[in-house]
């Protein structure tokens, strides 16, 4: 029977109800598309190219990535759904590394030598999509060219110090990346990656496939690639790759166990 | 929020309000109300009587109330302010009348005896204390105990104005800790916080917000558990404070308090291998005044009530210099052999004073207005703004009340600061009774507003690029070669001989020197991290209780309620970085310094961060207190609430739904006339999640740093050059993007998909007896855990984060967050009657686990949900064991008594004693990344416990009545009579070298230990040393004039 309190129950339980259903989400916020900031170990597929030449033969890299979210936000800060992208290979740092302390390089060119090694690209999406994937594209070519480096031998007046300086070769080198995509999810946040590689050095062209993990942790076994306490998320599926002597992702992306 | 959503909850609110408009002939209620509720009885047939009619009026009330027994006898008058009561049954020619003295939150139980033929008779009594309607367990604190019982000390936070939160701490199981009073094993922060009904709880960070003096309240009610679904979004305690109304008299009252410093007792200072700066931290006076006034405006009709307080509290900040003692001929510090500490001399004439003061102002207003039968209408504003430091002095910290430097090794800009924080409170109530009293509905509407801002103490502001404000701080810690001297930063003070910091210089090679005024930390320049905050909390409430019956009685309670937060977050560093020596003095760093990076090395500097985040709270319960048989009462229900946190950029950053939260209660009365109970309650309870979470890891905290080469970047050369590209050092790695710029925290913390809220669940059982009228003696087990907690994580040290519950989910590789308290407590309790209280408990208690709550007591870190407890996976070794709450016995007596001379003299009488054994303390060290006591080297609760902790308090009054109602009091408040000095805290740094924790060790595994980069460990030598002891003896003179 329709009496006043009952009514007024109700009412009051349809209201409440009603307050509850129109204002629920019970889903987290997604996590914006962005790379993990920091190295990741890279293995690398051949997919065009020679593989005796200079440039067919590189197996793997650590590769250096940092996001850049761009202006936009409220009261100046950062608008986090407009994300850039920079990849840098440790393979390409460690040569101006060298030539910088070897002195090859002038000191007021060092900035944009260095700088230049980068590549730099943007996020397609601000969110992952259905398979939890993030694509950046447009990157532009990151190159180095480095003069010739002279062996120094050591100096035999010394004889408690060892001066010797390896030489290094002359090298001309660009590379550029497309289709590169990330897997995003709180619980991988931008740490497995994919992306094609058009690698060109002292003339020579070759095209790779390469697959990274974040972060880069060396191996000599599977073992030390499945402890838990190494920093790469423990769901994912990982071997030791021991050519290039770091742990790599062990299945398609998203590689998970 | 979306407009749909909006208007959801104006639906929602508007039609329960509209119900109560056209349903609803009459009104009055809250949850701090009480009720008084009893069976009318005819002792031959012991058959309720059904058509009397009972009458409840009194001071409190505007008129009268009235409802007829049903036809099982009972009567039940709710929302009834805290008060005495005069409850008047008429049965055809029999009146019976039964003088009741009524507890906030209490059900008072008066039955009655009538036989038709009785004639009128008039019985005064004290109402029972047993309530035999609940199994929450707890205390009410009226205004004669926290009167007449020194409770709240001269010291710490609400120490001046006697806050209604310092009183909570008389409960049984509560104890104080760093932020407020902890309650039953969780954190302060835990708690909610209510000043009649209104939430006043800090909405960024959880704390109580709005420190009432207790000179305004009638009542402080806690429940530290077993509580019933009305009550929700806490894991802690319910503090509730009930403030006084008007009523159809004009009563009031003018009062002053004063803790002089100089009476207090010596203060045993800590033992501590000095710093060349020495302070010592002495009370000058604290104290507070006002007055408040009640009265009517109109007759039954409207009442007003308002106060004024005004309360401050000065220290004085004493600093000396002290030199290093060295050996004339070596160089060589000397070092005594008793304490393992460095010989030092305090340099004569060094002495420098400098205050710490603060003010605090209350203002309370308050209305009542019934504008029909059975409504009442009440409108409660209170605004208080406290202001502290500056000009010369140093501030007060308000979350903890104490002067804000613990040492001085600095400049005054770069350590003090001004502080403002306001309060200020709103609320509107509509109380309506209807159909007898058997419909009780209330609505309300509040908001609760704080301004918090950190300044720097010239009065220059935030983001300004002038005065402090434009500076930026440096600290300094040099130490390799050498250390810098004193001298280096500041000039040693007038009365000093100029060159007594001179180094010790090697006569033979002048380039081997010993500083003799080591600084081995220094800060100089701006204050730092500064702040500008608003905070607002707008709430809405509607509940309903209707009694019903059917195979007894029903008293079924629903309602629904929305709390909209925002907190507008501007913060930002002086001169827009804080410097950071290195340890060899060769660069300094950006140690904290907001912005972002666009593009490799393409920095944007922001000068502050400002953030608006939000929360929105939907609640709604459903109760039913079933009492059968007039025997046994079931209490059964639950309450829904779902919480969505909103970040900086406006979007969903956290959502918190289903937290359903089922409680269960059976109350057996043994005596069936209330005045003993045997009862067990299991409850789940939600925690609500503070702002600062939003701001922080919701709205993420851009962040960049770069190196400056000292040899172009000097601080504090005010034409400094660090910010010019010649200063930057590159210190990129091959294959960082960046060759100068590190950025980190630009951006919103990922959340598990699955992360479910924090919780925690109860079970608590005892009983009580009336053992003397009005005195009822109780025992109590309570059993709480936590489920899931609700952290940040990071499987990457600190590169990367994600919140969750570690244990599960996507953190199911981190440890299980646990708290598990058990305690048993032994209580009794006599209001105050006949001229005497008596009230105390023993607790038994144990507290284990590896998360104490919403901040950590080890580092006083309270970034609630988002501390350092799961932060990194080489921090999580050895968390596990009992949590620094844990203190097995504690016992609280608390008693006063008055003795009536003739002539209208009396004496007054009051005391309390406490004893509790301490707690345990760790072994700690620094992170490589988080820095000191973030490691636990050992296992949790590692170190020596601390000792026992004893406090005896009194209180002596003399008090003279002009007449019925007027009166004056003087009196003598003595905290700690015997000036125990206990070690309250001890240092728990073992070291402060970066060390990985030795996972299950020993304190004897530290001897050979080596820090991460293998050397041996460098044991801090104040290890295990006193940090503080109790508070010393200190008096507190108060007069109160009372009409």
């Amino acid at each position: 029977m329709l009496t006043r309190p009952t009514l007024l129950l109700l009412n009051f339980v349809l209201a409440a109800a009603g307050t509850v259903a129109f204002t629920t989400s019970c889903a987290q916020p997604a996590v914006s598309c962005s790379s993990a900031l920091g190295y990741y170990a890279a293995e690398y597929t051949l997919t065009e190219g020679d593989p005796a030449s200079v440039c067919g033969q590189v197996l793997g890299d650590v590769l250096g990535m940092q996001t850049y979210y761009q202006e936009g936000g409220v009261n100046g800060t950062p608008n986090y759904l407009d994300a850039d992208l920079a990849i840098r290979p440790e393979s390409i740092g460690l040569l101006i590394e060298y030539a910088e302390i070897r002195g090859a390089i002038d000191a007021e060119a060092i900035d944009a030598v260095f700088h230049d090694a980068n590549a730099i690209g943007s996020f397609t999406d601000d969110y992952p999509d259905d398979k939890t994937f993030c694509g950046a594209d447009d990157f532009s070519a990151a190159s180095v060219s480095l003069p010739s480096i002279d062996e120094i031998l050591d100096d035999p007046l010394t004889e408690d110090v060892d001066e010797t300086m390896p030489a290094q070769p002359a090298i001309e080198a660009s590379l550029q990346w497309s289709n590169a995509r990330f897997v995003v999810s709180a619980n991988a946040q931008g740490t497995q990656f994919e992306a094609d590689l058009e690698y060109t050095q002292d003339g020579c062209t070759a095209k790779y496939h390469v697959v990274g993990v974040y972060p880069a942790i060396g191996c000599e076994t599977d073992d030390e690639c499945n402890d838990d306490k190494n920093g790469i998320n423990p769901d994912f599926a990982v071997r030791c790759n021991t050519d290039i002597g770091y742990c790599v992702l062990d299945d398609e992306l998203p590689a998970f166990e | 929020m979306r407009r749909n959503a909006w208007f959801a909850i104006f639906l929602s609110i508007g039609s329960t309000a509209a119900l109560q408009l056209t349903h609803v002939r009459s009104a009055e209620a809250s949850n701090n109300d009480a009720v008084v509720t009893g069976i009318i009885r005819n002792p031959e047939t012991n058959e309720g009587i059904e058509g009397a009619l009972v009458v409840v009026s009194g001071d409190k009330l505007q008129g009268e109330r009235q409802m007829t027994t049903d036809r099982y006898g009972l009567y039940r008058i709710p929302d009834l302010a805290p008060g005495i009561y005069e409850v008047t049954v008429v049965y055809g020619k029999v009146k019976r009348k039964q003088r009741v003295e009524l507890r906030a939150g209490n059900t008072t139980r008066i039955d009655f005896k009538l036989r038709p033929s009785d004639d009128e008779t008039v019985l005064f009594v004290s109402s029972p204390p047993v309530d035999t309607s609940s199994s929450s367990t707890g205390m009410s604190i009226d205004s004669e105990m926290s009167r007449r019982v020194p409770i709240a000390a001269p010291t710490g936070k609400g120490g001046a104005n006697r806050s209604f939160e310092a009183i909570a701490e008389a409960t049984p199981g509560a104890a104080s800790d760093l932020y407020g009073t902890s309650i039953a094993g969780t954190t302060s922060p835990e708690n909610k916080y209510y000043i009649d009904g209104l939430s006043v709880n800090d909405p960024g960070f959880g704390l109580n917000g709005t420190a009432l003096t207790v000179e305004f309240l009638q009542e402080v009610r806690v429940e530290s558990g077993g509580y019933m679904p009305e009550f929700g979004r806490a894991t802690g305690g319910i503090v509730n404070a009930v403030t006084k109304s008007g009523s159809n008299d004009f009563h009031g009252g003018v009062w002053a308090f004063v803790t002089p410093g100089p009476l207090e007792g010596y203060r045993k200072p800590p033992l501590r291998e000095g710093a060349t700066i020495q302070a010592e931290r002495k009370l000058l006076w604290l104290g507070d005044t006002g007055f408040d006034i009640g009265g009517r405006l109109v007759r039954d009709k409207l009442w007003f009530y308002g106060g004024v307080s005004i309360s401050h509290t000065r220290y004085d900040i004493k600093s000396s210099w002290n030199r290093l003692v060295v050996d004339p001929v070596t160089g060589e510090p000397l070092v005594n052999s008793g304490t393992g500490f460095n010989v030092t001399e305090r340099i004569p004439g060094s002495v420098t004073h400098r205050r710490a003061q603060g003010t605090t102002v209350q203002v309370l207003g308050k209305l009542t207005y019934a504008p029909a039968k059975n409504h009442t209408l009440e409108l409660l504003a209170i605004y208080a703004p406290t202001l502290s430091g500056g000009n010369g002095n140093y501030g007060l910290d308000a979350r903890t009340g104490l002067p804000e430097v613990a040492t001085v090794l600095g400049s005054y800009g770069a350590l003090g600061h001004a502080y403002r924080d306001n309060a200020t409170d709103l609320q509107l109530e509509w109380n309506a009774l209807a159909d007898d009293n058997r419909w009780d509905i209330t609505t309300v509407i509040g908001w609760h507003h704080q301004a918090n801002q950190m300044s720097p103490v010239d009065g220059s502001k935030l983001g300004s690029s002038d005065g402090l404000a434009g500076t930026p701080s440096t600290i300094y810690r040099r130490n390799n070669p050498e250390v810098h001297s004193v001298t280096d930063f500041i000039d040693l003070p007038q009365g000093a001989s100029s060159n007594a910091c001179d180094p010790w210089v090697n006569p033979m090679d002048a380039s081997i020197r010993t500083i003799t005024c080591p600084a081995t930390t220094f800060r100089t320049g701006g204050p730092g991290f500064l702040y500008d905050r608003e905070l607002n909390r707008l709430q809405v409430r509607s509940n309903a209780a209707r009694l019903a019956q059917g195979l007894g009685h029903h008293l079924i309670k629903f309602g629904v309620d929305f709390e909209y937060m925002q907190y507008d977050s501007n913060r930002g560093y002086s001169g827009g970085t804080n410097y950071r020596e290195n340890t060899s003095g060769t660069a300094y760093n950006d140690f904290r310094r907001y912005g972002f990076l666009t593009g490799p090395d393409q920095a944007v500097v922001l000068p502050s961060l400002q953030w608006r985040v939000f929360s929105t709270t939907i609640g709604g319960f459903i109760q039913d207190s079933w009492s059968i048989m007039d025997k046994v009462t079931l209490n059964a229900g639950v309450r829904y609430d779902m919480q969505q946190l909103f970040g900086g950029d406006g979007r969903l950053s956290m959502s918190l739904p289903n937290q359903i939260s089922p409680r269960v209660g059976l109350i057996w009365d043994p005596t069936q006339v209330g005045k003993a109970k045997l009862f067990v309650n299991y409850a789940r309870f939600y925690q609500s999640v503070p702002l600062n979470l939003a701001d922080r890891a919701g709205s993420g905290e851009p962040s960049i740093r770069r190196f400056y080469d000292a040899s172009v970047c000097d601080p504090q050369d005010p034409n400094n050059a660090c910010q010019s590209p010649a200063a930057q050092s590159p210190i990129a790695g091959p294959s960082d993007p960046d060759r100068y710029w590190l950025s980190y925290s630009a951006a919103r913390t990922a959340i598990d998909p699955a992360l479910k809220p924090q919780s925690s669940d109860e079970i608590v059982a005892g009983g009580e007896y009336e053992v003397i009228r009005g005195g009822r003696l109780g025992l109590s087990y309570t059993h709480r855990w936590l489920n899931r907690v609700v952290e940040d994580m990071s499987r990457d040290e600190a590169t990367t984060y994600f919140i969750g519950n570690p244990g599960y989910g996507i953190a199911k590789d981190f440890p299980k967050g646990k708290r598990v308290y058990d305690a048993a407590i032994l209580y009794f309790d006599k209001r105050f009657a006949k001229n005497w209280l008596i009230s105390g408990s023993y607790t038994l208690s144990w507290l284990r686990g590896n998360i104490a709550g919403l901040f950590r007591p080890e580092t006083g870190q309270l970034d609630p949900n988002i501390n350092s407890d799961f932060d990194l996976v080489s921090l999580l070794a050895n968390r596990m064991g009992p949590l620094p709450g844990d203190h097995r016995h504690s016992l609280k007596v608390f008693a006063a008594g008055e003795i009536p001379f003739d002539g209208g003299h009396a004496l007054m009488l009051g005391g309390s004693a406490r004893a509790s054994s301490g707690g345990p303390t760790n072994v700690l060290a620094s992170h490589e990344l988080y820095g000191p006591g973030e490691a636990f080297l050992v296992a949790r609760g590692g170190g020596e416990r601390l000792p026992w902790m004893f406090r005896i308090d009194t209180n002596v009054g003399y008090r003279k009545y002009f007449s019925k109602d007027l009166s004056l009091e003087v009196t003598m408040d003595v905290f700690n009579v015997a000036n125990f000095q206990a070690a309250t805290v001890v240092d728990e740094n073992y070291t402060f070298s970066d060390v990985v924790p030795i996972t299950g060790g020993t304190l004897k595994d530290l001897e050979t230990h080596t820090d991460v980069a293998g050397e041996p460990i460098v044991k801090n030598p104040n290890f295990g040393k006193p940090l503080a002891f109790q508070s010393p003896r200190q008096f507190r003179f108060g007069v109160r004039l009372t009409f």
